[in-house]
């Protein structure tokens, strides 16, 4: 091994300037993984003897694509035709340095190994190594050390014993770089030119994603310019120091495309900003980061809830922009809002965008495969339509498929995109289900087989055997009377519930979780895909499974007659469900009964049923009530959410009814007894990791939020008070009108719209105070009962357990801060998006029932806009 | 304490009348220098000057960003310190080095602290009433042998030419507010500007009725008065200093400034020399792609 | 500001090591004129220079040990060895656990001076390497060599001679010092958090290290004290 010497001029947090020395070896043991080649001493080639020959490339060949490949054209990477490809080290480092995002897709490239895409650390090759010469810029260098790893590669593969018939071809898209390379006889293309030849997957051609071309100079150069430039990093990060300007996400309006909100300080007060017509939104799209300016006060707009679809076509869309939003006239009895407009973007959130073509925006006759611009409109109606390029616009149509953006120059009206893929074809159920699943971001794809290996090698015929009683530290309560409540049909039972008479006149109750971490570790690929999942996502036709279900519906599933490993919280209670004691173990359990919510109330109704199960469902039931009844003199809310159940048809899973789900006592049972597990759980999880426990919080909403809710109530004079929860619970309860008995219901549902979301956090990142749950009206509280379905709850069994077993050795998965902090922000963010699929779901449904039907129903009008009102339909 | 015997100053003593020393040198010889700079890379700028066979100094630049003061908004600083290790002597383990040190640290600051060393300090603001540069200057002894200060004059001006500051660029907020960026690049970094200014030390010693330049450990004690002056390349005299108990007569001191001022011309000439041809070599490899192999510390001894 | 990624898919570090390699070794001996033993080793960008002055009186008449010598370290920092520079630090917190054969200086003492010229990781190892190298020129009997390595853990994998990116990246660092003939481990520091089980692995490895670390020093050793032997043999 040889050595160099990098440095590089890094400035500390600090300030400070500091020169940093990296010590950098050459080696001579990193092989070339071609299957060919015979000289290098690897194992497990993963670059295939035969790969692929083009038109232009006669001679079979792996590819290496520079930096800005990677980093304008990854769709076409991530294709399945792009296979054999050389990632070397310097394009990869410089992926990192430009954009994490694209890195990490890389990087998944390079892990999944039917793409056979292998990562050569050419800086790190002893014959591949440059050093930067006099006067060469850090780009030319990197540039260099490219070409010179594809000269390697092509006489390494050459002088291969078998004088195998195979090169290597560079793809660059810069004209500089490949008249450099072809001058050393270097193979290269553009990426266009090669995909072109790649005859048997056409559609590559579209996403490859042009250059910044010249017409954009020429636009320019006309004066066409539609936007104001963005301000630099620098001059936004000053303005934002020095107060000219405010930061903060942009959120545009779902009614209405051309007017967002910035949730921003303006004037000493964290408010919510207006941002209304395009060239105030300034090419920021929505979930960006952007910087805003407010504008003075005569600008200043009232709340112009106007619902607007955007227009079908290109002309029309022109026009749209040139009237701006001058035609939205407003009621004057509100309030001015403050108004600003975008000066720059810090942070994008574009992301690949599902939706369709506009159909009037195709020419040309059917089966013509003449490149043609055409629109695409994204089913999230806030996201702007994007103009694309594509030689398959007539097969296209009345597809949904998948658009990425590339650009968005001053000179567009619209975002510049291309093709990425087709999902199928629209108002199918399958397509518009996975249009969902990819719009709400959720991981559904099937698990691997690495992760599928990491399942008991037993499979179906596991069994608790003596071994897990005896060696682990169990509790044995197989003998107990375990039985679990779930709704019909559940296959996936994470808790179970018991109690018994102590001899003291006490009861002990026990709530029994599914023990999923004896089966998934830490590290491991099933641990690393659920953390990454985050959560099951529900939606009316399927489940989208966190935990292979080999262990959902089975290993851990607490079913009955079966034994199964459980994590049990143990209280011992007075008769007035008060905590004398509380106590965590592992344990071994057998399950009794699975009820449905319904069998266990038909047993607690009827009188005649008096064995031991019963019986102490019917204490479990009466200590859920005082636990309930405490609870909500602390101020605990009962809120409401429309939630609808559809019946489906049994082999087209189309709906054929739907109704909204009906409460028992019985699901109220569970949940006190859940609730209560959660908040032992968290007390005693935060004691011995004040800085790493995975805890959830329920913000106190700001008053600013019930402002449109109150002021709907004053019209029937009622007052809502919201300062503490036990207020607001208060008020709810008073707000009732005689004549109309759903009317409190639809306030209370109207009210959870007003809530912040609850969140997963780590106690090391928040004030104690800040601790509370505001809903549950308690001071500390996590998820410890649903780890089949939840990745927190994972985590907290694994705190847990860390709490109770001092010889338990764990990594700083449990104790880091900061990691744990970064899972929480992928829970919640997983959390959101799951709810949100599953909401979209339940719309997509909705449609699909109302389709071409007529029904009629007694509705509330509950929110009136310009041109449209919402109605809150009961059933 | 090394202690002198009365028959070894006599010794010393009468060597120097009759121009030859104790170690075969004449009154105006200096031992024979080994110089590699570059070699703390951590550093923004480093040497090493080792004398003879013992005298051994490492010097290492580091520059750090920092506000400017109120009264002099538009120039940055040059902060030295010294600092004897005691794998030189034992007599400075612990605290036994403090006051030379300060000595050492006084002697260097005086001279480099201000504009007679010939830096523009302008140049080291970086905006102005906002923040500039601070180079700091460590110098260690590491292994001693006489003559300590003017080997670390001649470290500090070989440290100096091989730093690089690093480059900055100012950008113009509007409304009268700036900002600076640093460049990460190691390529961009600048040498600091007037470095061929730089003046070196020469130390005289009287010894008798004669002075010698270079003096040994043993010499040094007989010394009975030692002037320390200041020169650059253009013979101008930037700093004096006058040490030891015993006085100089004014035809002597006026003789011994004439000497220093020669012999520092010569030294500054053979240390350019020195730093250019390696520079020049570094540069050609630089210019082929080659690596710069550094010999490392001690790799010359 | 992106997290660093320590060990590729490659298995590669971030200066190309594997994760069983050491870093480049250099390491010479009488370097200095004034110490009765010097030496001089870098370990990658760490550099330390240590010398010997002793065996000789001792200077605190409190201090006399009647069986056996006394040894006195001290330690001290450059202010340029850090990236950031440092102001002056003095301290002697490193027992090094040099076995010297002690007893045969009695009521006297022996210094060691360790001054660290640049910092990038694994100080503590590099220092009792250097020691070792400058009581060997010194010519003072040991039992045997005192060599040092570090070894951490990365992703669970465990990996040998950290530097200071490494460190600096909440790995955990293990420093173990043996006597390689023996095998006997005379130093075993760690200040944060490893996961026990991880612990063997790491311990073994560093020894490894250690060994590795005599070979090279002990070809140092015999190259610079060629000559001698071969004026033995005329």
């Amino acid at each position: 091994m040889s050595l160099r010497a990098k440095s590089f001029i890094k400035r500390t947090k600090k300030g400070n300037v500091i020169k940093v020395i990296k010590e950098h070896y050459l080696r001579d043991d990193i092989w070339c993984s071609s299957a060919l080649c015979e000289s290098c001493n690897h194992t497990d080639a993963l670059l295939s003897a035969t790969p692929r020959a083009t038109e232009s490339f006669r001679t079979p060949h792996y590819i290496v694509p520079d930096t800005n490949v990677f980093m304008n054209q990854i769709d076409i990477m991530e294709h399945p035709a792009i296979k054999d490809v050389i990632v070397l080290q310097t394009v990869r480092e410089e992926l990192r340095h430009l954009s994490m995002p694209i890195y990490n897709r890389v990087n998944a490239i390079v892990a999944d190994k039917n793409k056979r895409f292998y990562a050569f650390s050419n800086e790190h090759h002893k014959e591949t190594y440059i050093e930067r010469m006099k006067d060469e810029s850090p780009n030319d260098r990197n540039d260099r050390a490219i070409r010179v790893s594809v000269k390697w590669y092509a006489n390494h593969l050459a002088n291969g014993k078998k004088k195998a018939p195979i090169t290597v071809v560079m793809l660059s898209d810069d004209r500089d770089n490949r008249e450099k390379a072809k001058s050393a006889a270097i193979k290269c293309s553009s990426v266009r030119d090669y995909v072109a030849d790649l005859t048997d997957s056409p559609e590559l051609v579209d996403m490859v994603v042009s250059a910044k071309d010249a017409s954009e100079a020429q636009a320019k150069a006309d004066g066409k310019i539609e936007y104001e430039e963005h301000l630099s990093q620098v001059q936004i990060a000053n303005g934002v120091k020095n107060g000219k300007f405010s930061q903060g996400t942009l959120n545009i309006s779902g009614h209405n495309y051309l007017e967002a909100t910035v949730m921003a300080t303006v004037e000493g007060k964290q408010q919510n900003v207006y941002i209304v017509g395009r060239k105030n939104m300034n090419r920021s799209i929505q979930g960006d980061t952007v910087a805003i300016q407010v504008l003075p006060k005569s600008e200043w707009k009232k709340t112009a809830s106007v619902a607007i679809e955007e227009d079908e076509d290109e002309a029309t869309e022109m026009k749209a922009e040139s009237e701006n939003t001058d035609g939205m006239d407003v009621d004057n009895a509100l309030p001015e809002m403050p108004t600003a407009k975008v000066v720059g973007i810090i942070r994008k959130k574009w992301r690949p965008y599902c939706g369709f073509i506009s159909k009037k925006s195709i020419h040309g006759t059917e089966g013509s495969t003449s490149a043609q611009n055409v629109i695409f409109r994204a089913m999230d109606r806030r996201i702007p339509s994007i103009k694309i390029r594509t030689t398959q616009a007539h097969t296209l149509a009345g597809q949904r498929i998948v658009v990425a953006i590339d650009s968005w120059p001053t000179t567009s009206v619209l975002p510049l995109g291309h093709f990425v893929k087709t999902l199928g074809s629209s108002g199918d159920k399958e397509t518009e289900t996975e249009v969902l699943l990819l719009e709400h971001d959720v991981p559904f794809q099937e698990f691997s087989k690495r992760i599928l290996e990491d399942l008991p090698a037993e499979g179906e015929d596991w069994v608790v055997l003596d071994k897990h009683v005896h060696n682990e530290r169990r509790r044995d309560f197989r003998h107990l009377n375990v039985c679990s409540i779930d709704p019909p049909g559940c296959t996936d039972i994470d808790d179970a519930l018991h109690v018994r008479a102590l001899p003291n006149g006490n009861f002990e109750v026990g709530v029994h979780i599914a023990d999923v971490t004896y089966f998934v570790k830490p590290g491991m690929p099933m641990d690393e895909e659920a953390a990454g999942r985050g959560t099951t996502v529900y939606l009316v036709d399927k489940r989208i499974d966190m935990l292979p279900s080999l262990l959902g519906t089975n290993l851990c599933s607490l079913r009955s007659n079966v034994e199964r490993l459980a994590f049990s919280c143990i209280w011992e209670m007075n008769e007035n469900a008060e905590i004398v004691n509380v106590d965590f173990t592992k344990s071994v359990i057998k399950s009794k009964f699975s009820f449905t919510y319904e069998e266990a109330q038909n047993r607690i109704d009827d009188d005649r049923m008096q064995d031991d199960v019963t019986k102490g469902i019917r204490t479990l039931n009466s200590f859920a009530k005082k636990l309930k009844q405490r609870r909500l003199e602390k101020g605990a809310l009962t809120l409401a959410s429309p939630e609808v159940r559809f019946n489906l048809e049994n082999d087209s899973q189309d709906p054929v009814d739907v109704e909204l789900k009906e409460l028992k006592d019985t699901n109220a049972l569970v949940e006190e007894f859940m609730l209560l597990a959660n908040i032992s759980v968290a007390e005693r999880i935060y004691s011995k990791f004040p800085d790493s426990a995975l805890l959830r919080r329920h913000p106190t909403p700001p008053d600013s939020n019930f402002e449109e809710l109150r002021r709907a109530l004053s019209e029937f004079n009622i007052s809502l008070e919201t300062s503490t929860s036990k207020e607001l619970s208060d008020s709810l309860d008073r707000a009732v009108i005689p004549s109309d008995p759903y009317f409190n219901k639809m306030v209370r549902i109207m009210t959870t719209r007003c809530m912040l979301q609850a969140q997963y956090f780590s106690s090391g990142t928040e004030a104690e105070q800040d601790f509370r749950h505001y809903g549950l009206a308690c001071p500390i509280y996590t998820h410890f009962t649903s780890p089949i379905r939840r990745y927190s709850d994972v985590m907290v069994h694994r705190l847990l357990e860390a709490c109770i077993d001092a010889d338990l050795t764990y990594g700083q998965e449990l104790t880091d801060k900061m990691r744990m902090k970064e899972l929480c922000d992928n829970l919640n963010f997983r959390n959101r998006m799951a709810q949100q699929a599953a909401r979209s779901s339940v719309e997509l449904y909705t449609n699909l029932f109302f389709r071409n039907k007529v029904v009629e129903e007694d509705g509330h009008v509950i929110r009136i806009l310009r041109n449209g009102f919402v109605v809150l339909v009961q059933k | 304490m090394p202690y002198l015997s009365q028959a070894e100053r006599d010794y010393i003593t009468e060597g120097v009348q009759s121009d030859l020393r104790a170690d075969g040198r004449g009154r105006l010889d200096y031992r024979a220098l080994v110089l590699e700079t570059g070699i703390i890379s951590q550093a923004n700028g480093s040497a090493r000057v080792r004398l003879g066979d013992g005298t051994d100094v490492l010097v290492g630049v580091k520059v750090e960003i920092d506000q400017v003061e109120p009264d002099a908004d538009n120039v940055g600083k040059v902060v030295c310190n010294v600092e004897c290790s005691p794998s030189a002597s034992q007599q400075f383990e612990g605290h036994g080095a403090d006051d030379l040190n300060n000595e050492l640290t006084q002697a260097l600051q005086r001279v480099l602290g201000g504009p007679q060393c010939g830096i523009n300090f302008e140049k080291l603001c970086i905006i102005k009433g906002q923040q500039c540069w601070i180079v700091y200057i460590d110098a260690m002894i590491l292994d001693y042998s006489g003559n300590v200060l003017d080997t670390i004059f001649m470290a500090t001006k070989a440290a100096l030419f091989n730093t690089r500051i690093p480059k900055t660029q100012i950008q113009d907020l509007g409304d009268g507010e700036f900002e600076f960026e640093v460049l990460d690049d190691v390529e961009d970094a600048e040498r600091l500007d007037g470095i061929e200014n730089i003046p070196i030390g020469v130390t005289l010693n009287k010894i008798g009725t004669g002075h010698i330049i270079d003096a040994s450990p043993l010499e040094e004690l007989c010394t009975e008065a030692k002037l320390t002056i200041a020169v650059n390349k253009d013979s101008q005299i930037c700093g004096i200093q006058k040490g030891a108990e015993g006085g100089i007569e004014p035809g002597l001191m006026s003789e011994m400034i004439q000497t220093a001022k020669r012999i520092g011309q010569s030294l500054i000439q053979q240390l350019d020399q020195k730093l250019q041809d390696e520079e020049q070599q570094v540069d050609e490899k630089r210019l082929n792609g080659e690596n710069i192999e550094k010999l490392g510390f001690f790799a010359m001894v | 500001m992106s997290r660093l990624e320590l060990l590729t898919p490659e298995g590669l570090r971030v200066d190309g090591r594997r994760p069983n390699e050491l870093r480049k070794i250099i390491a010479k001996t009488s370097v200095l004129a004034q110490a009765d033993g010097s030496a001089y080793i870098e370990q990658g960008n760490t550099k330390v220079l240590a010398a010997v002055y002793g065996p000789q009186e001792v200077r605190h008449r409190m201090q006399i040990l009647h069986d056996r010598a006394i040894i006195n370290v001290e330690f001290n920092v450059a202010p340029f060895s850090t990236s950031e520079r440092k102001k002056r630090s003095k301290n002697d917190k490193y027992d090094n656990g040099i076995k010297l054969q002690t007893s045969q200086f009695p009521r006297s003492q022996i210094d060691i001076y360790l001054q660290v010229l640049q910092h990038d990781g694994g100080t503590l190892q590099a220092c009792i390497n250097a020691a070792t190298m400058a009581l060997i020129d010194a010519g003072i009997p040991m039992i045997d060599y005192v060599c040092a390595s570090t070894a951490g853990c990365i992703d669970k994998q465990p990996v040998l001679d950290l530097n200071y990116l490494e460190e600096s990246s909440d790995s955990p660092e293990l420093t173990v010092a043996i006597l390689p003939r023996t095998g006997k481990v005379n130093l075993m520091s760690m200040e944060s958090r490893l996961h026990v089980d991880m612990l063997e692995s790491v311990a073994s490895l560093a020894t490894e290290g250690c060994e590795q670390i005599h070979t090279i020093l002990d070809a140092v050793v015999r190259d610079t004290t060629q000559h001698l032997k071969d004026s033995l043999m005329q």
